[in-house]
């Protein structure tokens, strides 16, 4: 209960501004291409109890990650917690998600009491282990991935522990970089710390716990709010990934929502147990995607925070895909995240049926060129590429936006060629390859680049080619994701997640999968076909097939649309 | 920003921050040694600009220098509104000119920014703009009856929380620009101007620690005054690439540059000094941004590019608090900028003689729980001695309000100059 209206919004104005202030610091200061490229980092401000009072917007798959770290942290350090500490963590069974994520945790002292913690997650360019960037999907083994820290502590009352972190360094490929974006993470910490403290200052301690109650309190009401216009009922759907990379699938996911008085409950039984690869999440990684996938559907500006988390409760299995255990691999992870929040979003239709979307392009292709130079040092280069949304119950789908599940943005071309190790040759949309529907998909989007070094390996992380994107109402599934090397007469389909050494000149295709429909094609607006033919993201022949328009010219054939859309 | 930055140079102000609060939103930028900040693009059409970087991405980016500036959907029309679960907000939807505040009595319902300050005695109960626009304060009253309500609160307070509510959203504009670029906001003096900026100056800047504040003569045409003064400038750049990596071939590329913002310029204005500076934008290898370090005048040479990097390091150090190693840092962007002054002065205009002030009015406002008796006044009553607040000072064009615990004057170039003391 909000006691005070304006006191309240002033301070979840500030409190806010804090974890975003932290989360700029993070942005702006780090040298991870993939934190600025794909916001693949977090921060947040935590009371003494642990509990998140303000996340920034920065990485949806990060929204519940915090709970599980602190949680870590205060098992092992609680009752010896002192002013100047610095607490890290990566240990995906022990509050981490996979290696690369690094957690940095300051506690923040007003005087001698324990006020509460400053938080920064951040994807680390590579934490060691046998490929470049420690997220390959081929690992097997998490002792095949890098470097493993479990709840330690950094820093003890100000003084670093400078054979700890020399540990840590030795076993990373570019220890200066590891070290500028650690010392990123310690100086957003100590921008929240300052922000917390200014806030306890000037409330007094009492107010700030009163604050923070009304504040958590107050998400859960938006929560539940919302939910109670909603049917209650249980709904299951299941989708997959084709192949966890090393020849077995496909990967499938199950999901049954239960909406009831209590909220909503995720059991996600009878999903795929961990695989061989480096496809595996965390419970909390699991939660997250869950809550990311609702925070898209809820209307209105929802702060993320631990009040955030009530309305929601799980059904994990230990040992599946989406929990698995010691020792698997886990730095692929990413693409689990985006089955989960589409096989959440396909059961959650029927619940939000004005606000899911059919389903997307699964999440971007990523491929990474590892080039060793003349002087032994190694280059490694991100191409990232987003593809299309699925259709939306009133619009078409987005084409060539970010994943609900990420913030990604595509790798600039500048970006890849400065390099002067690969040229861009093309980059565009795809005729056809929207799934047909009253609302179509979003447009599958291509690039073609050539490697001018002498060599290269190249690791390709893609999916969606066998488990196409899917439609909704009755709209058509979206088109498969390829890769292909030489693309033309003599073109080579790749595997969707290779890995592979490739000489100098050759040249590569990757098209990411398009969008699902929503309801039926041949319910399209015959100007809004018109107008696609026009723009060349649809045929003539598709729009007569699939959508029963005739398009004649530059016009709309009208009685020859009419009697093939009448025709049974 | 261009006048503020031309008003900077006349006071020999080292720092100001831009605080521009007009109907709709207010905007805030750093102005240091004279000079506004320019960043490589803007984005457009994506709704607000304050987040930088993490609301960035919801528009268009257009890829052009730009004034760096922050941006919030709070202005004099942004609507007062509550939400299910009893919180209170100020915008950023807005009632825009038509159908206005309610007060404006043009069929506006939703209470407003403007509504709340005629509420709480801040505006005049009778007419703004030099009376062309009537004020209806049972409609503001009215209006804002109905969220007061369902806070289960009187109006008058909702009013001022209203007011508190948007002052505290708009110390993240002023933060966008200052803590988080590095830049101490308390170091700066505030120049308010726009329609609404001089209503809310004052608070903003006790709230951001900021001693002083400058309101302009004519606060709500401001803006435009800094088209008058604007110099004419031409950019040039090129991305920087192998190709560069000696000192010859830089130089060689920067005078190509040059050559052409000058030819350009001079085409524009054949008969003015063309005032050519270069500069490279650097950062360190893997991040996003770049922070641009000016170049001397003369011949690139290695120490040329050896005082380069050390002066990256130095400003990455001030900006974000720490340095990295050497071998991390790389040249992104080549930059030329030429520039030609219009040689029209700020300071004279402002300093022209103000029109008679009419007699010394009162009105009763609300501060801190009770409703008090207010001194108004025109610009021109105001002396050169500081007189103690609270006091109501209005133009034609906008109103500003020195709180109780400030105090204002008028200097040579008629800016009100409102100070807080530091307790």
């Amino acid at each position: 209960m909000i006691r005070d209206a304006a006191t309240f919004e002033v301070f979840r104005n500030a409190v806010c501004g804090a974890a975003d202030e932290m989360a700029i610091t993070v942005l702006r200061t780090a040298h991870s291409q993939i934190v600025a490229a794909s916001m693949d980092f977090s921060a947040a401000l935590c009371d003494a109890r642990g509990r998140v009072i303000a996340q920034a917007n920065t990485c949806p798959v990060h929204l519940g990650s915090i709970p599980d770290a602190m949680t870590a942290i205060l098992d092992r350090f609680s009752g010896g917690i002192i002013d100047g500490d610095v607490y890290v963590l990566n240990d995906p069974s022990a509050g981490g998600m996979h290696l690369p994520d690094v957690f940095a945790v300051t506690p923040v002292f007003a005087g001698t009491v324990l006020a509460g913690f400053a938080v920064s997650v951040v994807n680390h360019a590579d934490v060691g282990g046998w490929a470049a960037g420690s997220m390959a999907v081929q690992s097997t083994s998490i002792f095949a991935e890098g470097v493993q820290i479990p709840p330690s502590r950094l820093a003890e009352a100000g003084r670093t522990n400078d054979s700890f972190l020399e540990l840590i360094l030795r076993n990373v490929r570019e220890p200066e970089l590891f070290r500028g974006d650690l010392d990123s993470q310690l100086a957003a910490n100590h921008t929240g710390a300052r922000c917390l403290l200014e806030l306890v200052d000037r409330h007094g301690t009492d107010d700030f716990g009163q604050l923070v109650d009304e504040l958590l309190d107050y998400s859960e009401t938006l929560v539940r709010t919302q939910l109670e216009n909603t049917v209650p009922g249980a709904y299951e759907f299941a989708d997959q990934i084709d192949d966890d990379g090393l020849g077995s699938g496909p990967i499938p996911f199950r999901v049954r929502v239960t909406v009831d008085r209590d909220g909503l409950e995720f059991d996600f039984t009878g999903s795929s147990p961990q695989v061989g690869s480096a496809l595996n999440a965390t419970a909390s990684f699991t939660r997250s995607a869950c809550y990311a996938a609702v925070q898209g559907l809820l209307a209105g500006d929802v702060p993320a925070n631990s009040g955030f988390y009530r309305a929601f409760r799980f059904e994990i299995p230990t040992g599946s895909i989406l929990d698995a255990t010691r020792p698997a691999a886990r730095g692929a992870r990413g693409l689990v995240a985006y089955r989960i929040i589409d096989t959440v979003l396909g059961a959650l239709a029927p619940v939000f049926p004005d606000r899911v979307p059919a389903a997307g392009d699964g999440g971007p292709n990523s491929v990474a060129i590892g080039i060793t130079e003349a002087d032994g040092s190694s280059t490694v280069l991100w191409d990232i590429l987003c593809g299309a949304w699925g259709a939306r119950p009133d619009q078409d789908g987005i084409d060539g936006v970010s994943p609900l599940g990420a913030n990604l943005a595509n790798t600039p071309v500048e970006d890849i060629e400065r390099s002067g190790r690969v040229r861009i040759d093309g980059y565009g949309y795809l005729t056809d390859t929207a799934g047909a529907g009253r609302y179509r998909g979003g447009l599958g989007t291509f690039r073609d680049m050539t490697v001018l070094a002498a060599e290269a390996t190249v690791q390709i992380r893609s999916d969606r080619r066998t488990s196409l994107p899917y439609g909704l109402d009755g709209g058509g599934n979206g088109t498969p994701s390829l890769n292909l090397r030489d693309p033309g007469p003599h073109e080579v389909l790749l595997d969707a997640k290779p890995h592979l050494t490739v000489p100098g000149g050759t040249r590569h295709r990757q098209i990411t999968a398009g969008g699902g429909g929503y309801g039926d094609p041949r319910t399209r607006d015959p100007e809004a076909v018109l107008q696609d033919v026009l723009d060349e993201k649809v045929s003539r022949a598709a729009a007569r097939d699939d959508y029963h328009v005739v398009v004649d010219g530059d016009r709309v054939d009208l009685a020859a649309t009419t009697a093939l859309r009448t025709a049974r | 920003m261009t006048a503020v930055a031309a008003l900077a140079r006349a006071m020999s102000l080292p720092g100001a921050v831009t605080f521009d609060m007009g109907g709709t939103t207010a905007k805030a930028s750093l102005i240091e040694s004279g000079r506004p900040f320019v960043s490589a693009g803007y984005e457009v059409g994506g709704g607000m600009n304050v987040a930088r970087g993490l609301g960035s991405g919801a528009g268009y980016p257009v890829r052009a220098p730009s004034l760096d500036i922050a941006e919030i959907g709070a202005g004099g029309g942004s609507i007062i509104a509550t939400d299910v679960a009893g919180a209170l907000h100020v915008g950023p939807a807005s009632a825009g000119s038509r159908p206005g505040p309610a007060a404006y009595g043009n069929g506006g319902e939703h209470p407003t920014l403007t509504d709340a300050n005629v509420v709480l005695g801040y505006l005049s109960a009778e007419a703004l703009a030099g009376g062309h626009v009537r004020i209806h304060p049972e409609l503001a009253v009215k209006a804002l009856a109905g969220v007061a309500d369902e806070l289960g609160a009187d109006v008058l307070e909702t009013a001022r929380g209203a007011y508190d509510v948007a002052v505290s959203g708009m110390t993240t504009a002023v933060k966008a620009v200052t803590s988080e670029r590095g830049r101490d906001p308390r170091e700066a003096t505030m120049v308010a101007f726009g329609g609404a900026g001089p209503l809310y100056g004052a608070a903003l800047a006790r709230e951001l620690g900021i001693d002083t504040v400058v309101v302009p003569a004519h606060p709500g045409l401001f803006s435009a005054l800094g088209l008058l003064v604007a110099d004419v400038e031409r950019h040039a750049s090129t991305s920087h690439t192998t190709e560069h990596a000696d000192a010859g071939a830089l130089g060689r590329e920067f005078d190509a540059l040059a050559a052409h913002v000058d030819w350009e310029l001079r085409s524009a204005a054949p008969h003015r000094d063309v005032v050519v500076e270069r500069s490279l934008d650097m950062r360190y290898r893997g991040q996003r941004f770049e922070l641009r370090i000016p170049l001397p005048p003369g011949p690139i040479d290695r120490s040329t590019l050896v005082h380069a990097r050390e002066r990256f390091h130095a400003e990455h150090r001030s900006t974000y608090g720490r340095r990295s190693a050497d071998e991390l840092v790389e040249v992104v962007t080549l930059r030329v900028r030429g520039r030609v002054e219009t040689g029209v002065r700020l300071d004279e205009a402002l300093a022209a003689p103000l029109p008679p002030p009419g007699p010394e009015r009162s009105r009763r406002c609300f501060f801190a729980g009770q409703e008090i008796d207010v001194a108004v006044i025109d610009r021109a009553a105001l002396g050169g001695q500081p007189r103690p607040g609270p006091l109501v000072v209005e133009d034609m064009d906008a109103t500003t309000l020195v709180p109780p615990g400030a105090a204002a004057h008028r200097d040579r170039l008629n800016n009100i100059v409102i100070s807080w003391s530091r307790p």
